[in-house]
């Protein structure tokens, strides 16, 4: 009976030591990189590092073993992230829609779209006094999350988000789309994984790009509306029309969990970003990621 | 390894959904669907400032369809809605002064986070007003608010935050001394003999600005402790300075002068801070003055000598002594404050302390301060507001003395003007007090010494001063208000002063010390009733109160010398050989007030406010008792007009006018009736007092009368980014008190009476422009300009009267002209040798021969006398301008501050002596190196004379013109809302006064000492050795949590 009992407790010992042994990593993080992230956890998991990854919502009190995905435009001062790839971020009206023909034929270029979008800066703007037609009937819908998207297309113009016109759409940049179904002047800015079908590659079925003034290799590269195209495209230039950001992860970098998890990111799941609709960081800036969480990870070890 | 998920089960769906393109809105109408089925939403969020991200508190939040009234945000910004509105739904958040915000709702599992951002409309801006509060966009009046940039600098002194801050405040830093007091005027100066300082109103109690009660009458202390020292510039919220009548006329009997409203800091609902603010300086003297050295004060001696007019020749010096350096020194200031702020949903605080040691460039000056702070606020019921507010301070100012050697008005002035040819310290570091050939003033074989005195002389200035008021606010209804207020101002001040039995003043005297007490205390309670309602497009502000204050003032000094030693100095007066007579008094003042004003509006676009306030003052004579002051102010908002179209550009177009009459009670205590002071009189060798009427009673006497008349326009462009105001003003100020003459069959030759007259006018212009403003920069431009014309229109039967001052009386008050005229001789150069003497006047005051100054014969009679004397010009500036920039690049910030004067004369009377050969027993200035000799033509500096006549002329009436650059200050900010929600860290470094541009000879333009009293209105414009102003390195951090 006895030798029974402690086989019992010797077990119940063992399951508590497996049990305790297990780290656990809380991802926080917002809709757009959120399937990105659900791939590197299933992905990680397939390295046989004895980790739990949950999901936690924005709203979730911080926990040591959180890591929280952070944009370049929302990141506190105070806050050291990581980054793993960059988004775009490009306007798009409803495919069809009054707002689409009122643009039609029309290519914008930056000041345009700063009309169109942002409230009139009184003395920046003064010599564009009359407004046009798009400046004076178009609706414009823009984030008002934290982890909008709308934060980067903004500070892209020097703005904040306060200064666009138009309404704020609470919550996800995903509703931004559906706040266009109802309003066929609406015109909003969202992230290329929002406006592309990421399966076939091309174009949501019901929007449209705004038409920008990029150059003649850019226009046809985006007339054609492939997003694997584009994301090229994106990743060797830059436009003053369409906002990049960089996507990074905040979180305790003494955590050596968290920071061996990140560091796998870095150098493994990053290969999944174009699949998930973002741009992969250029060469240089991951080295210097990947440089900065080994100097950190061999701290941490000491 | 387990991949598990704790999300909700909406928040779930709604992610996997946006795996699947296919699946994604069958998802999103899912979601929708669950949402609808609801029958009541719950949102929850908070409404912040979109660029500060602090909580706005009060914002409205409304569905816009279905009809319901919303929510407002509470103390935190936060909100809760509930609506039976369907989702999506949108919400319309909006908050005065801010733009208001739609924002489209689909999912309400999350908290909803609202940036609004501010709309730029100052428009909409409460500005605080006598005895209340009101839009500006309904004011009537003139008001100006020191801009909150200009508060949030590192100010040394109220004065200091004023400085170039509003058009038509001139501010003059008089004195260098730190803690010294500065002359205000706004608008120009109204009286002759009366008090020309604004009225102050601190946290609701009236404040009179008085420089006595800072003073007690003991010798030995040149300037005098500025009264507003007890507050801590960096406990103020915001400052207001009412300049037209309209805005004064509340302030009956004391409005004359302006107003200057002071509020300061209160806590804040619902949020707790802590915060450290500190800063060390270092100042240095800005500007030196050049004087001869040794060997070239040795040349004028010989020179002298050479002509018989010294005996006895010096020989070459082997080294010079420079008195001014070592005078001087870099003086080190610290300052640490230390505040809590905050409060809960009925009740709010505000507690501070902070201490400040700043050393004055002088050695042995500087000031002392320990100051702290308390206000309280709590709705004990919805309806019933109860709070108190104290301030309290001790200043400790170590000042210069006015006690130094013959003509020098302090111990500085007998410094830089003491002779290099002497040296300061003897071989084994102790002072030199040997006499030499040159000395003067030898007293039983010694000799002052001047740097000896500025260590050695203990010249203190203490000031306790508590200002506290407690009220009660209850709303009968929400439209009537009730307010009762109680409070007092307890002030004491102690100056002390000690001359060492080895300094200039004690040496002749043994030992000299003199003590002096000053008690001020004043009681105000205020009882106000407040109508505010809105009747349609009819709004109606009515406020009737009733307020009595009285003052009570006692002081005495007393001098006492012929010390045994020296251990004991002021405080053991009973150690002194002789006392001389002491002097006490008592003064008592009271005044009681009724005030009524009514304020309409007119669909905000006609306004117009009445004022009435009696003054009931124990200053007036019997037959004056009362004395009634009203004002009619209106405005009209153009822009609001429907039927004028002004173009999107323009916001706001404001056209004001107001008139009224107010008055001046500040001409002194028990002044119509008959004063009877004791006399020392010697009869049969023996002491005695006896008593003398000194006036004759006039029970007619009264307050000094302001009529003014105000137009203005305050206008708003480019979605009020750029707001300018433009004011144009007359006041007539009448019945100034002047001593008439009277028949001398009433044993007197004059009598005190309301006879003067003097008017101000002027425009003011002020700008404000918000350059830029976006996410990284933000760059704003305040700047002022004023124009005042004043002129003396009446001086009862006389025409002129010239002040007498020393030797040179610079100074006349002439009808016709303005206050602080100076007045003397039109210098025509140095008579040559070459020159016909037969041909020139002669001169009363010079001799006429070569080298000597020549002046214009003004009445041609051939001789120049008294009678050539002419007005030469005024201290009145013809413009006086402010500017102040800041510019903010993400956490960096900087700030630049500027103020100037132009037109404005100074009577340099430092150079007046200083600037001729003719001290051997002083030392000129260098200039005088290149002096008129017959081989040295000069037709600017004079020969050299052992003459000491010295007279005003106009060689000394300098253009005192002047732009100084305040303050430049660099910032940088590091917010760490990880630490705590609201935790910064900001450090800065700042210039203060490093640049002056001017073409004024002397230390500096503001000086302002005629070596007296500093804050007379009669003694304005006379650089008499005043203090020097510095200029410092400030390095400083701020720190909240």
């Amino acid at each position: 009976m006895i030798s029974k009992i402690y086989s019992i407790a010797t077990l119940i010992v063992a399951s508590q030591v497996a049990i305790s042994a297990q780290e656990q990593i809380n991802l926080q993080v917002s809709n757009f990189v959120r399937p990105l992230a659900e791939k590197w956890a299933a992905e990680y998991s397939q390295t046989g590092a004895n980790v739990k990854i949950n999901f936690v919502s924005a709203s979730a009190t911080n926990d040591p073993n959180t890591i929280s995905l952070v944009t370049s435009d929302n990141i506190s001062t105070n806050d050291e992230a990581v980054y793993f790839g960059r988004y775009a971020v490009l306007p798009v009206v409803n495919k069809d829609s009054e707002a689409e023909q009122l643009l039609n034929g029309k290519r914008l270029n930056a000041k345009k779209l700063k009309n169109i979008l942002f409230v009139k800066d009184e003395f920046a703007d003064d010599d564009n006094k009359k407004e046009s037609k798009a400046e004076r009937d178009l609706h414009i819908y823009s984030g008002n999350g934290k982890l909008s998207v709308s934060r980067s297309y903004a500070a892209h113009f020097d703005h904040v988000a306060a200064d666009y016109k138009g309404k704020r759409i609470s919550g996800d940049d995903s509703f931004l789309n559906l706040a266009l179904r109802k309003d066929p002047l609406g015109i909003t800015i969202n992230i290329i994984s929002n406006i592309f079908d990421l399966e076939t590659r091309q174009l949501r079925s019901e929007l449209s790009l705004v038409a920008l003034d990029l150059g003649r290799h850019a226009d046809d590269i985006f007339d054609s509306a492939n997003l694997d195209n584009i994301i090229a495209l994106l990743e060797n230039n830059n436009f003053d029309e369409i906002a990049i950001g960089n996507a990074g992860l905040v979180y305790d970098h003494n955590n050596t969990t968290l920071n061996n998890f990140v560091s796998w990111i870095l150098t493994n799941g990053n290969q999944y970003v174009h699949e998930f609709g973002l741009l992969q960081l250029p060469q240089k800036d991951l080295a210097a990621q990947l440089h900065q969480i080994g100097l950190r990870g061999e701290l941490a070890l000491k | 390894m387990i991949f598990g998920t704790n999300v909700a089960p909406r928040e779930e769906i709604v992610c996997m959904k946006l795996l699947s393109n296919k699946v994604f809105f069958t998802t999103i109408v899912a979601l929708l669907a669950t949402v609808v089925s609801v029958a009541q939403t719950k949102i929850t969020g908070r409404v912040v400032d979109a660029r500060t991200g602090d909580p706005i508190i009060g914002a409205t939040l409304v569905p816009t369809e279905g009809g319901e009234l919303g929510t407002v945000t509470d103390f935190d910004g936060n909100f809760n809605l509930t609506t039976k509105v369907e989702l999506p739904l949108t919400l319309r958040a909006s908050y005065i002064g801010y733009r208001a915000q739609e924002v489209e709702i689909y999912d309400a599992s999350e908290p909803v986070e609202i940036g609004l951002a501010d709309d730029n409309n100052k428009i909409n801006e409460v500005v605080v007003i006598g005895y209340g509060a009101q839009k500006r966009l309904e004011l009537t009046s003139s008001i100006s608010s020191v801009g909150s940039d200009l508060l949030h600098q590192q100010n040394t002194s109220v004065e200091s935050a004023l400085q170039g801050a509003v058009a038509g405040l001139n501010i003059t830093q008089t004195s260098g001394q730190p803690g010294a007091a500065s002359i205000i005027r706004i608008r120009g100066g109204n009286s002759i003999t009366g008090g020309n300082e604004p009225l102050y109103v601190i946290d609701g109690f009236i404040v009179y600005n008085d420089p006595a009660s800072t003073r007690t009458g003991a010798s030995g202390s040149d300037a005098t402790l500025d009264p507003l020292s007890f507050l801590n510039p960096a406990d103020i919220e915001s400052i207001e300075v009412l300049k037209d009548v309209s805005a004064t006329a509340i302030y009956g009997t004391r409005g004359a002068n302006g107003v200057i409203i002071i509020t300061t800091k209160k806590g804040s609902h619902g949020k707790n801070n802590i915060s450290y603010t500190g800063n060390f300086g270092w100042s240095t003297i800005y500007k030196k003055l050049d004087f001869l050295d040794a060997w070239q004060w040795v040349d004028i001696w010989n020179e002298l000598q050479a002509r018989g007019e010294i005996k006895d020749p010096l020989p070459q010096p082997t080294q010079s002594y420079d008195w001014q350096d070592e005078a001087l020194r870099t003086a080190f200031s610290q300052e640490h404050q230390l505040s809590i702020v905050g409060g809960d949903e009925i009740s709010r605080y505000s507690i501070s302390g902070s201490f400040k040691d700043q050393e004055g460039i002088i050695i042995n000056t500087g000031i002392r301060r320990y100051a702290s702070r308390i206000n309280y606020e709590r709705n004990v019921f919805k309806n019933l507001l109860v709070g108190a507010n104290v301030n309290g301070a001790f200043n400790r100012m170590t000042g210069m003395s006015d006690q130094s050697s013959m003509f020098s008005a302090n111990n500085w002035y007998g410094a830089i003007s003491h002779i290099p040819y002497t040296s300061i310290y003897n071989a084994d570091g102790s002072f030199n007090y040997d006499p030499t050939p040159v000395s003067v003033d030898t007293y039983d074989g010694k000799v002052g010494n001047p740097i000896s005195d500025l260590k050695n002389y203990d010249s203190k200035t203490e000031n306790a001063r508590i200002l506290g008021s407690a009220f009660a606010e209850l709303n009968i209804i929400p439209q009537l208000k009730l307010k009762a207020s109680i409070g007092a101002d307890i002030s004491s001040t102690r100056q002390s002063y000690y001359a060492p039995s080895y300094t200039t003043d004690g040496l002749p005297n043994h030992g000299k010390a003199s003590v002096g007490q000053t008690n001020t205390n004043v009681w105000q309670s205020e009882y106000t009733a407040t109508y505010t309602n809105q009747f349609d497009v009819h709004s109606v502000t009515a406020l009737v109160g009733f307020t009595a204050q009285s003052t009570d003032r006692s002081s005495f000094a007393t001098t006492s010398q012929n010390f045994s030693n020296d251990a004991t100095g002021y405080d053991n007066l009973g150690a002194a050989g002789e006392t001389k007579p002491s002097n006490s008094s008592h003064h008592k003042s009271t005044l009681q007030s009724w005030i009524g004003r009514l304020n309409y509006s007119f669909d905000s676009r006609y306004n117009i406010s009445l004022t009435l306030r009696a003054d009931g003052s124990s200053r007036f004579g019997s037959n004056k008792r009362w004395g009634w002051f009203p004002s009619v102010g209106a405005s009209w908002n153009i822009d609001r007009e429907k039927w004028i179209n002004l173009g999107s550009n323009v916001d706001f177009i404001q056209l004001r006018a107001s008139v009224g009459r107010v008055g001046n009670q500040e001409i002194g205590d028990y002044q119509y009736v008959a004063n009877v002071e004791p006399r020392t009189v010697i009869i049969d060798n023996k002491r005695d007092v006896s008593y003398v009427v000194t006036n004759l009673p006039n029970p007619d006497l009264k307050w000094e009368t302001t009529t003014s008349y105000n137009i203005g326009l305050s206008t708003g462009f480019f979605k009020n980014r750029l707001t300018a105001t433009f004011d144009a003003y007359y006041k007539e100020t009448n019945d100034l008190l002047l001593n008439a003459p009277v028949e001398q069959v009433t044993g007197f030759s004059t009598i005190l009476r309301n006879v003067g007259s003097v008017t101000n006018k002027g425009i003011e212009f002020e700008l404000g422009v918000v350059l830029i403003d976006n996410k990284s920069w933000h760059w704003n431009i305040n700047g002022n300009i004023a124009h005042n014309k004043n002129e003396v229109t009446s001086l009862g039967g006389a025409d002129y009267f010239i002040l007498s001052h020393g030797y040179t009386n610079p100074l006349i008050v002439k009808v016709g002209e303005p206050l602080g005229s100076f007045y003397g001789y039109k210098f025509k150069g140095i008579i040559q040798s070459d020159e016909d003497l037969s041909q020139l006047p002669t001169q009363t005051h010079s001799v006429v021969e070569p080298g000597n100054p020549k002046f214009e014969d003004v009445n041609g009679d051939n001789v120049v006398n008294e009678s050539d004397r002419v007005v030469l010009g005024n201290i009145q500036p013809d413009f006086t301008y402010g500017f102040n920039t800041k510019v903010t690049y993400k956490n960096w910030d900087l700030f630049v501050s500027a103020s100037g004067s132009h037109g404005n004369k100074l009577f340099n009377e430092l150079a007046c002596r200083l600037d001729r050969g003719n001290g051997y027993y002083y030392n000129p200035l260098a200039e005088v190196a290149d002096r008129w000799t017959p081989t040295n033509p000069s037709n600017t500096i004079q020969k050299a004379s052992t003459a000491t006549s010295i007279y005003t002329d106009d060689r000394f009436v300098e253009d005192a013109s002047y732009l100084k650059i305040r303050n430049i200050q660099l910032g940088y900010t590091i917010h760490t809302p990880k630490l705590t929600k609201d935790a910064t860290f900001r450090i800065y470094a700042s210039l203060q006064n490093f640049f002056t541009i001017t073409n004024y000879s002397g230390y500096d333009p503001e000086a302002n000492r005629p070596g007296g009293d500093e804050t007379n209105a009669l003694y304005q414009g006379i650089d008499n050795g005043a203090y020097p102003s510095s200029k410092t390195v400030l390095v400083g951090l701020n720190i909240t949590l």
